[in-house]
């Protein structure tokens, strides 16, 4: 087994090298874990996967109590956390507005700062290169750059909500979709200017890692892998990287004309320069649909390898499987207007987009059953990262047909805008993408940190968040059926009784998220040696062949992938 | 094969600050901007701690936008000279150059992504025009819209096509020509030739940016408060923009070659900062057709 | 209980009934069937004064008002969500099964295909047909919904303001120009009146007034930020775009009370700017119309009068437990 391979660039390090902390796998070359240059000036794909792991981790606590904000403002009607008071609590929490800056900056932080991060540059960063067999990313100190920008993307999005937005009020309130005019002359504060230069930033971030990627894919493969062998992992994050490149450009445009707009006199978006308010929206959803695949594709990719492994068998219609996720990907820049049903389209142009959207579900049903195939026959091992699994299949499936509804555009005229859109898009993130994220972090847990977690921990985490995520958002199908509208934080007395519902589910996911904590202590305490491959024969990818954690340079020899090699 | 050396000729660079050092000053730089076009403090108070904050914090201040600027030049001069160093102590073996080539490709790709946002901002205005008078429109509120119904808006004189932009348009061909020229003695090692070709491509290139400057200066409307100017501004100027780019680039190639860094046989560099041009200059065509001659063909517009 | 495919024909006897289009799986999954009858039987019953309003634990679309909104639900209810039930019961039951079948204990040894060209072929081709299908359902409504029907009995303009809305009536040659115009404000918490049936966050002081039983054209456009002016009883729902006017119809099926609010994030007030759409008889919104064209308060009494049954005897259109 290569356990201590050693890169030949690790001289720069000469002085701290020797074993690292005594109990791990790291060779020679490896700097001390506390040493803070190999942080701060990494060129190690590794080092700068766990860099994001840790950073998502961060955003998905703050988003996750941002949530709680919104839940517990929802628990009922009425005003309970941003109701103005001139007491302290007043000036903390602030007034509908702030509501609205906690909805906006949760949407936000989860896509851009949690999900992100996450799956592209956590997972992807880590386990590209040692799928693909490549000794590192393509460009390592790019790779530094792309993550580096996000911390301070993300202090410019928190600095803006303490600043003014509008008026004497806080903070950008108009939402992640950022709609102009309310996105322009709707705030006249710094507040949404921060916001906007956040975005930027965030998007120049995963622009160089979407280019850092298709270059490791296309040209770091070890030799023997062709795309038509490679893990599907690896696929998955080729296509998302596509869509990156191709889709936030886009979106870098057209947040530059929101700052023109509000800064420099231009009208792009305002009607009395002779301005377009929906010119915004196209652009916007231009990379805004795309966007919601970027969330989900990695996912899919972890999904595939969690199944097969457990279920020791090789995955299901592999090319399909992957063919599945081009076609996704390339139907998914043609659709974006079924987010702008209501806003006044001609009606022969609503109808292309029905029939666009509509046509998603088959390519997607394709993997939805291809992993139900690769179950089949198999022997199936229920581990803590299958259970999140098996989660992610079932609760992507009722986000993705709740989809399938909502692009009946005769249907949305009344969902749009309400909480079954809230549902929807809950079910296929924070039931699927999350899923999707906690599966991988289990599944990679000891091959990363090099330790073991606690397996009824993790168990007890799934099926807590499991029950109170639906809890959460279910009921919140029936609320949007009702009519009830997104981003408000008051509402009629007859969506009490299923908000309250959705609020106790909260609770729920909550307790669920502090035994994560709890679990990520344990383990940090305990600190159980890891195995090479915790998960035996069903586990077939390169990372199970290196130590865990694996030597600070691998693959110093290329390894070599039999032609017939199967997946 | 523990401790076994490389045997691969993948690129594993050393650690290295730029970009932690590149995002501090993205960082300030963002700030910066803001400053400049909002302010985060009010107008100041007295006391010398409130005016220094003021300096730095209130309204149109550009001090901290220049910081950041800098420092975002600084990054980028010092990881560039880096990366020139690999490249001349034989980092880039040809693995890695191919790897390069596919970094500048996808690079090029994103920006005309860029681009295809300007241009459908414009083609919305070009094409739609007529919805803006037609049964969607509402003056209510907003009486100069009814000015919108036309495309080009009746009060605004368009630049004649072909008088400065025709010639603008010859000059990036020309030089798309020269710099095709400094390649192709480059690869033959003529580097007399090269360098000849490459300093008229520079040359050439900062005349079109001279030209569009000097075209800005006699527009007959504004930036502001005028969606033609918006969107005409914003188009060509973040062309003009990459012009610049290109140019410098460009100019820093030729500097290299000056200095004896390229080889018929690996001159990636120049070939990127080619790509580039040729790319800005495919940009321009698509302008010049679209934003300069077609309203005046299609529409009829008035041109000076 | 109708089932049957969607028929004008349907519609009309429905509209004559005065009741909505009731539909069964909606209802037997929530349990309701019974109350469901139930709350036929009532709506059938009672004065024809209608309200469409949400209902507290209810989990389906509100009740129909008009007839794109029976549509609406008849494709939701009736399509859409039994084939993505089916779809998701499915998924759910063959993971059970594999889970079961398949696990480690009760199967050791995997098996190890990984193709099957009659499976992927069937789950490639029966989504399309399921899709296909869908659209055979879906495109009509949509059309119908999209296209406003050439005899319209009034038209009215809406122009959202942050944060109220602004009604504004064509003069008697259907000038929109020179009509009149007044603007409606939700009624605030403290002054909210259970037994005028004024409901929370949903009623406002000048409602907006239509004819019952005729096709009104709403022009929708707005003065500052997008608004989006959305009634779900009656099936609409229209962004309010500054510069822009949005079309949109609807048709009352009955006199009655059709609460909506904003459904686009305008402001800090956007869940303070509801809708209140009143639909009178004929003569009694001729009347209202004389009265307000000349002063809305004057407007509120003939208003209070017409509708009097809903104080009496409301009739919550939405009774879907
Ligand atoms: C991970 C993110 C993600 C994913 C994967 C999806 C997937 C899909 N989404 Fe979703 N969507 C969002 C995130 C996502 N969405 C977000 C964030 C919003 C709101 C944005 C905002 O306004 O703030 C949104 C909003 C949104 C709208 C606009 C609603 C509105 O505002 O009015 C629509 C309308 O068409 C839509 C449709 C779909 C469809 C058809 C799919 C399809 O891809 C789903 C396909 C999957 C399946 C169908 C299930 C599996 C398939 C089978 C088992 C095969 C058989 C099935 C059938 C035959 C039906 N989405
Ligand atoms: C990925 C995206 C994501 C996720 C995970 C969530 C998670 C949650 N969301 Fe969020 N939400 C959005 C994206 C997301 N949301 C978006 C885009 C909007 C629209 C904003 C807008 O209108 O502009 C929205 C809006 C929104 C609303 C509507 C507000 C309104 O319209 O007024 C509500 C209300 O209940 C809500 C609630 C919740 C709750 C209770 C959770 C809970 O599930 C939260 C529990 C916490 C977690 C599940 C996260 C735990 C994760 C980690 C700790 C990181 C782990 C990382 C690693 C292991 C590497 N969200
Ligand atoms: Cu007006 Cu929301
Ligand atoms: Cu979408």
């Amino acid at each position: 087994m290569a356990t201590e391979i050693q890169g030949g660039h690790s001289a720069h390090y000469a002085t701290e090298t020797g074993h690292g902390d005594g109990d791990s796998d790291a060779g020679h070359g490896t700097p001390r874990w506390y040493n803070p240059a190999r942080w701060l000036f990494s060129t190690n794909h590794k080092d700068i996967g766990t860099m994001y792991l840790v950073f998502a981790i961060v955003a998905g606590l703050i988003g996750g109590a941002l949530s709680g904000l919104i839940r517990w403002e929802l628990a009922q009607p009425g005003l309970q956390v941003f109701n103005d008071q001139t007491s302290l609590w007043g000036i903390v929490f602030g007034n509908a507005h702030n509501y609205n800056v906690a909805v906006t900056a949760h949407g936000l932080i989860m896509i851009f700062f949690m999900v992100m991060p996450a799956l592209i540059g956590g997972f992807g960063n880590w386990f590209v290169p040692l799928q693909i067999g490549a000794p590192d990313m393509a460009f390592p100190r790019m790779n530094n750059i792309s993550f580096w920008l996000l911390p301070a993307s993300l202090g410019l999005l928190i600095l803006s909500m303490f600043v003014p937005g509008q008026g004497s009020d806080n903070g950008f309130g108009g939402g992640w979709t950022a709609y102009a005019p309310l996105s322009t002359t709707g705030h006249n504060g710094p507040a949404m200017d921060l916001a906007i230069l956040s975005l930027h930033i965030a998007g120049i971030s995963s622009i160089l890692g979407a280019i850092n990627f298709i270059t490791t894919i296309f040209n770091m493969r070890a030799p023997g892998m062709t795309l038509h062998n490679m893990p599907l992992f690896a696929w998955s994050v080729l296509v998302t990287a596509f869509l990156l490149l191709l889709a936030l450009p886009v979106f870098a445009g057209a947040l530059t004309m929101l700052l023109t707009d509000r800064n420099f006199g231009t009208h792009f978006f305002s009607p009395d320069g002779g301005g377009d308010p929906v010119l915004y929206q196209h652009l916007f959803w231009f990379f805004g649909h795309p966007e919601v695949y970027i969330l989900i594709l990695p996912g899919f990719g972890i999904i595939s390898n969690i199944v097969s492994t457990f279920s020791r068998k090789p995955i299901f219609g592999y090319l399909g499987m992957a063919y599945a996720m081009v076609a996704i990907g390339l139907i998914g820049f043609i659709v974006w207007a079924h987010h702008m049903y209501t806003a006044g389209l001609s009606l022969n142009l609503r109808a292309y987009f029905v029939a666009a959207t509509m046509i998603i579900a088959v390519p997607t049903g394709i993997k939805i059953f291809s992993w139900i195939a690769t179950m089949w026959g198999g022997s199936i091992d229920f581990k803590v990262p299958m259970l999140w699994a098996i989660g992610f299949i079932f609760l992507f499936t009722v986000g993705g047909v709740t989809g399938v509804v909502l692009s009946n555009a005769s249907v949305d005229t009344r969902l749009h805008d309400t909480y079954y859109v809230v549902a929807h898009f809950h079910y296929v993130l924070s039931l699927g993408a999350v899923f999707a994220i906690f599966a991988g972090f289990y599944y990679w847990f000891e091959k990363i940190w090099g330790v073991k977690y606690n397996g009824v921990l993790g168990g007890l985490h799934f099926w807590i968040t499991f029950i109170g995520v639906n809890i959460v958002f279910f009921p919140q199908h029936f609320l949007g059926l009702q009519g009830f509208q997104r981003r408000v934080p008051d509402f009629a007395d007859a969506y009490a009784h299923w908000n309250r519902i959705s609020s106790i589910g909260y609770v729920i996911t909550a307790l669920g998220t502090v035994v994560f904590l709890i679990l990520l202590l344990e383990s940090a305490v305990r600190r159980r040696k890891a195995a090479a491959n915790p998960w035996g024969d069903g586990a077939t990818t390169f990372e199970w062949t290196l130590s865990s954690p694996p030597p600070f340079h691998q693959f110093s020899e290329l390894p070599r992938i039999d032609a017939d090699r199967a997946h | 094969m523990a401790h076994g050396e490389v045997k691969h000729d993948y690129h594993l660079v050393n650690p290295s600050p730029w970009p932690l050092v590149g995002s501090v000053f993205m960082f300030v730089l963002a700030v910066g901007a803001v400053v400049y076009m909002k302010g985060l403090l009010p107008e100041p108070d007295s006391g010398r701690a409130a005016q220094i904050g003021h300096l730095f914090l209130g309204p149109k201040q550009p001090w901290l936008l220049l910081i950041g600027v800098l420092g975002v030049l600084y990054t980028m001069v010092g990881w560039w000279s880096d990366v020139v160093k690999e490249s001349r102590g034989g980092d880039h073996t040809p693995v890695v150059q191919v790897g390069l080539r596919y970094g500048m490709v996808l690079f090029i790709a994103s920006e005309v992504m860029f681009f295809l946002a300007w241009f459908w901002a414009y083609f919305n205005m070009f094409i739609f025009h007529g919805d803006r008078a037609g049964p969607k429109f509402d003056s209510a509120g907003f009486e100069s819209l009814k000015a919108w119904g036309d495309w080009p808006p009746p009060d605004v004189t368009q630049f004649d096509p072909f008088h400065i932009p025709l010639m603008n348009t010859l000059i990036l061909l020309l030089s798309g020509a020269t710099v095709t020229w400094a390649h192709h003695a480059l690869q033959v090692g003529d580097r007399k030739s090269a360098k000849l070709g490459l300093a008229l491509t520079v040359a050439l290139g900062f005349l079109f940016t001279l030209l569009q400057v000097y075209e800005y200066g006699h527009a007959e409307f504004a930036f502001d408060g005028n969606l033609y100017g918006a969107t005409f501004f914003m188009a060509t100027g973040f062309h003009g923009a990459h012009v610049v780019i290109g140019t410098i680039f460009l100019a820093v190639c030729l500097m290299r070659l000056y200095a004896g860094h390229f080889t018929p046989q690996k001159h990636f560099g120049f070939e990127a900062a080619a790509w580039y041009w040729h790319f800005v200059d495919v940009v321009w065509l698509f302008l010049f057709a679209f934003v300069y001659v077609a309203p005046i063909i299609l529409l009829g517009g008035a041109a000076h | 209980m109708r089932t049957s495919k969607f028929r004008d024909a349907d519609l009309k006897a429905n509209r004559k009934m005065g009741r909505g289009f009731r539909f069964a799986p909606m209802r037997l999954f929530s349990g309701g069937l019974v109350s469901g009858v139930a709350a036929s039987v009532i709506s059938f019953a009672s004065p024809a004064f209608a309200v469409g309003a949400p209902t507290d634990r209810a989990i389906g679309l509100q009740e129909a008002g008009s007839d794109i909104a029976e549509a609406q639900i008849f494709l939701h209810d009736t399509i859409l969500f039994p084939i993505i039930t089916a779809v998701t019961i499915l998924v759910l039951a063959l993971l059970l099964y594999v889970m079961l079948r398949f696990r480690r204990s009760a199967h050791p040894e995997p098996r190890n295909f990984s193709h099957n060209t009659l499976v992927e072929v069937i789950w490639t081709t029966v989504p399309v047909v399921i899709l296909v299908f869908i659209s055979l359902f879906s495109f009509p409504i949509l059309f119908r919904e999209g296209i406003t029907p050439k005899t319209v009995g009034e038209t009215v303009k809406v122009r959202g303001n942050q944060w109220s809305w602004t009604y504004i009536y064509p003069d008697a040659s259907g000038d929109l120009a020179n009509g009149f115009e007044f603007t409606s404000n939700l009624v605030p918490d403290e002054e909210i009146d259970a037994a005028k049936g004024q409901k929370r966050q949903l009623s406002v002081d000048y409602p907006l007034v239509v004819p019952a039983g005729e096709n009104i054209r709403v022009l929708v456009t707005a003065a500052d930020v997008i608004h989006s002016f959305g009634v779900p009883a009656l099936g609409i729902k229209s962004d309010a775009v500054p510069g822009k006017t949005g079309e949109t119809w609807f048709n009352a099926r009955q006199p009655g009370t059709y609460f909506g609010v904003c459904y686009e994030l305008c402001g800090i007030r956007h869940g303070y700017m509801p809708i209140e759409v009143r639909a009178l008889a004929r003569a009694d919104y001729d009347r209202w119309r004389a009265a307000a064209s000349g002063d809305v308060e004057a407007g509120l009494t003939i208003l209070a009068a017409a509708s009097a049954p809903v104080q009496a005897a409301p009739v919550q259109l939405a009774a879907r437990k």
